[in-house]
């Protein structure tokens, strides 16, 4: 893991502001501070830090709201330091792809690992994610090029292995990929359908 | 309760004036005579009367008709064979049936006086002489009969007004029980004392209630001024007086408020005077009814309690709440102010206001956790299970302690529906002051046995220590919060525990275990109904 981080920050309190700057800082963080919920949005989106930190009472919003916004747009890790804990709350933001969640007061022995348990996760997170795309695709793919051998198999005349086998040809000889071939055939069904 | 009825018995309906709408029985007269001719003859001037005329042919058959039947009168023959008229008479008197029944002789020849005598003598009421004049008998009969008839008349309505005074006697009676059962309801109510009391305020009667409630003896206190039962500075203001002359004015008084017991103790009472008059409105006494209210007002109190606990409990959760900002800005400033200061009395000072600032922190937390609603969420569990976690959690605690942790399990199945997050925190508690009760080698021991609690099946574990165990003080005031025996800690342990338990239906208390340390028992039903 990365171990210098670009943190957005949303703290409407001095004292904490400088406290939260200066140990994450110590940390070896570059930190951006916000002071409202707005503010930490437009930061996000101008910057895209690799974590978010709020406060959940900010003096525009509440910090969850703020960091839904931000996640909208760029998914990020979020960590929540609040005074509250009441199940609810605690509940929403785990809905809200909140990551850490940390009870005041905190010390930089409890930020510290909270961060890095909210990186992580986030890393596994996307990690799953990005399986889970890859299967999706893959599964698209399959659709296709099962689309693709059914017409060769009724068109030509062929059976299944023989008509699997000629579309691995034409993807040889193009140069293509096989679902990429399959796309062409299918499109050029529709064509052919769409004339009659 | 046998031996009286319910309702009189169907008496015989009484007389409605004469004859005609309610026809007498026929009168039975008996005529004796030796001879049928002259019965016939006497049949014949008779039969006008209506009545039913009986015929014997001799004393003896005479005898045995009135054996039979009841006679209006008897007209019987002096001169009989084997046995005469007056010897017949003779018979007839000496029964005790027919003692009284008129007897007419009948003779034939004019009879000297001294056998009219002894015909008198011998009870009867008259003499026909033969030749029989057919006018004169018939009259005679007549009279006799009619005698007869006033008599059973009379006895008649004799027996009717007895039946009468019975029925009286049986209401009169059955008042009689009823008052001796009411009596005995008074007697015998035991959570009311109900006292008469007579005009001037002196008991009159004492039921078992009021014995138990004031403590005197019915023998002791009747004839007494009721003013004792009220406490001294009630009666300066002649407390006893007004209320009596309450309830003469008003017919009934009523009062919450202090009484005194015999043994001087006081207790919060109900009290209802009632004035009593008499039919004619006089005052004859007063009813007194008092109820012993120290229970209700002890569980008044305890609602009380519990709510301004209640009350306390959310603004205290709220307090340690909001503390929690507070505390970050000084768990920051102190943080800053540790990076930048060199080693030093600054940086001693530093360290002391983190100390505290985190005890502050662990206590709020506390009292938060101990004001906060336990909410369980209950599934089966391993108790021993549970139990381990939270010794392997205290590895913080019995650092630098040698401390054994035995199980005396029984071969037991401890699987329990209990809620697994806050039955830690209970034994964290248990074993957390257990740990820090020993003194050099420690040994805690958990002993489980079965048991139930209100029917249902329980587990019983008795957590021992062998640490120098508790005062009679701590005994009683363990489970009270912010009770503690320790310079540090909160006083909240086993208030929590104690919330915890009552929070699954169980039992928690100091047991009385053969050890010289403490021994804290707990009671757990297997399942949550």
């Amino acid at each position: 893991m990365k171990s210098s981080l670009r943190i957005a920050v949303a703290e409407d309190e001095s004292v904490m502001q400088r406290y939260l700057q200066e140990t994450l800082t110590n940390l070896g963080h570059q930190v951006s501070m916000a002071g409202t919920g707005k503010d930490l949005i437009d930061k996000c989106k101008a910057e895209k830090p690799e974590l978010v930190i709020t406060d959940i009472r900010l003096p525009d919003m509440n910090g969850l709201d703020a960091t839904a916004a931000v996640y909208q747009d760029a998914p990020v890790p979020i960590v929540v330091i609040s005074a509250f804990h009441d199940t609810d709350l605690v509940e929403r933001a785990e809905r809200d792809h909140v990551l850490a969640y940390l009870v005041k007061p905190i010390k930089q022995q409890d930020l510290e690992p909270a961060i890095s348990i909210a990186m992580s996760r986030f890393k596994e997170f996307n990690g799953m994610r990005e399986e889970a795309d890859s299967l999706r695709q893959a599964l698209e793919d399959r659709k296709i090029i099962e689309r693709a051998k059914g017409l060769l198999m009724k068109r030509a005349g062929l059976d299944e292995p023989e008509a699997f086998r000629r579309l691995q040809k034409l993807a040889r000889d193009k140069n293509q990929k096989l679902v990429e071939i399959a796309h062409m055939i299918v499109t050029a069904e529709e064509a052919y359908q769409a004339a009659r | 309760m046998g031996g009286w009825r319910l309702s009189p018995p169907p008496w015989p309906s009484p007389l409605k004036g004469e004859g005609n709408e309610y026809p007498m029985a026929k009168a039975n007269i008996l005529l004796v005579d030796d001879q049928p001719g002259k019965l016939l003859s006497y049949q014949a001037v008779l039969a006008d009367l209506g009545e039913n005329l009986v015929l014997a042919h001799s004393g003896r058959e005479a005898l045995q008709r009135l054996l039979k039947d009841e006679y209006a009168l008897i007209l019987l023959d002096v001169v009989m064979p084997e046995m005469d008229g007056f010897e017949t008479a003779q018979l007839i008197r000496q029964r005790p049936r027919t003692q009284y029944t008129p007897i007419i002789f009948l003779t034939a020849y004019s009879t000297n006086d001294i056998d009219k005598m002894r015909g008198y003598e011998l009870g009867a009421v008259d003499y026909v002489f033969a030749p029989v004049i057919p006018e004169i008998l018939r009259a005679k009969v007549q009279v006799f009969v009619e005698l007869y008839r006033n008599r059973r008349e009379l006895s008649q309505a004799h027996e009717q007004l007895e039946a009468e005074v019975s029925e009286r006697e049986f209401v009169q009676r059955h008042a009689r029980v009823t008052e001796e059962r009411f009596r005995l309801m008074v007697e015998n109510v035991r959570d009311y004392a109900i006292i008469m009391l007579d005009t001037q305020g002196h008991v009159a009667t004492w039921n078992v209630g009021a014995e138990r409630m004031f403590g005197y003896t019915a023998d002791e206190i009747t004839g007494q001024h009721f003013s004792r039962f009220m406490l001294g500075e009630d009666l300066e203001w002649d407390k006893a007086e007004k209320e009596l002359q309450a309830a003469s004015a008003e017919g009934r008084f009523e009062d919450e408020n202090l009484r005194l017991r015999k043994d001087g103790s006081r207790f919060w009472a109900s009290v209802i005077v009632t004035a009593l008059h008499d039919p004619g409105g006089k005052l004859v006494g007063y009813a007194k009814i008092v109820r012993d209210l120290t229970e209700r007002k002890r569980a008044e109190e305890k609602a009380m309690q519990a709510e301004r606990l209640a009350a306390i409990g959310q603004m205290t959760a709220g307090l340690a709440h909001e503390s929690r900002n507070s505390l970050q800005q000084i768990q920051a400033a102190v943080e800053m102010l540790n990076r930048r200061l060199k080693p030093g009395f600054e940086l001693e000072m530093v360290g002391e206001i983190q100390k505290a600032t985190d005890r502050l922190h662990h206590m709020l937390e506390n009292i938060r956790g101990y004001a906060a609603p336990i909410n369980l969420d209950c599934d089966v569990h391993d108790l021993a299970d549970i139990w381990s976690e939270a010794w392997r959690q205290l590895a913080p605690v019995r650092n630098g302690r040698e401390v054994d942790f035995v199980v005396e399990r029984g071969g037991m199945d401890l699987h329990c529906q209990v809620d697994a997050f806050t039955l830690e925190q209970l034994f964290r508690n248990i074993l957390q002051n257990a740990v820090e009760a020993v003194n050099g080698k420690g040994r805690i021991e958990v002993c489980c046995a079965e048991t139930d609690l209100n029917g249902r099946p329980a587990v019983r574990l008795a957590f021992r220590d062998n640490g120098p165990g508790l005062s009679p003080d701590q005994r009683r005031r363990i489970f009270d919060p912010f009770f503690t025996t320790k310079s540090r800690g909160t006083g909240l342990g086993m208030a929590i525990a104690r919330r915890i338990v009552d929070a699954h239906g169980g039992i928690i208390a100091v047991g009385n275990g053969e050890t010289t340390g403490t021994e804290i028992e707990v009671v757990l039903p297997r399942g949550q109904t």
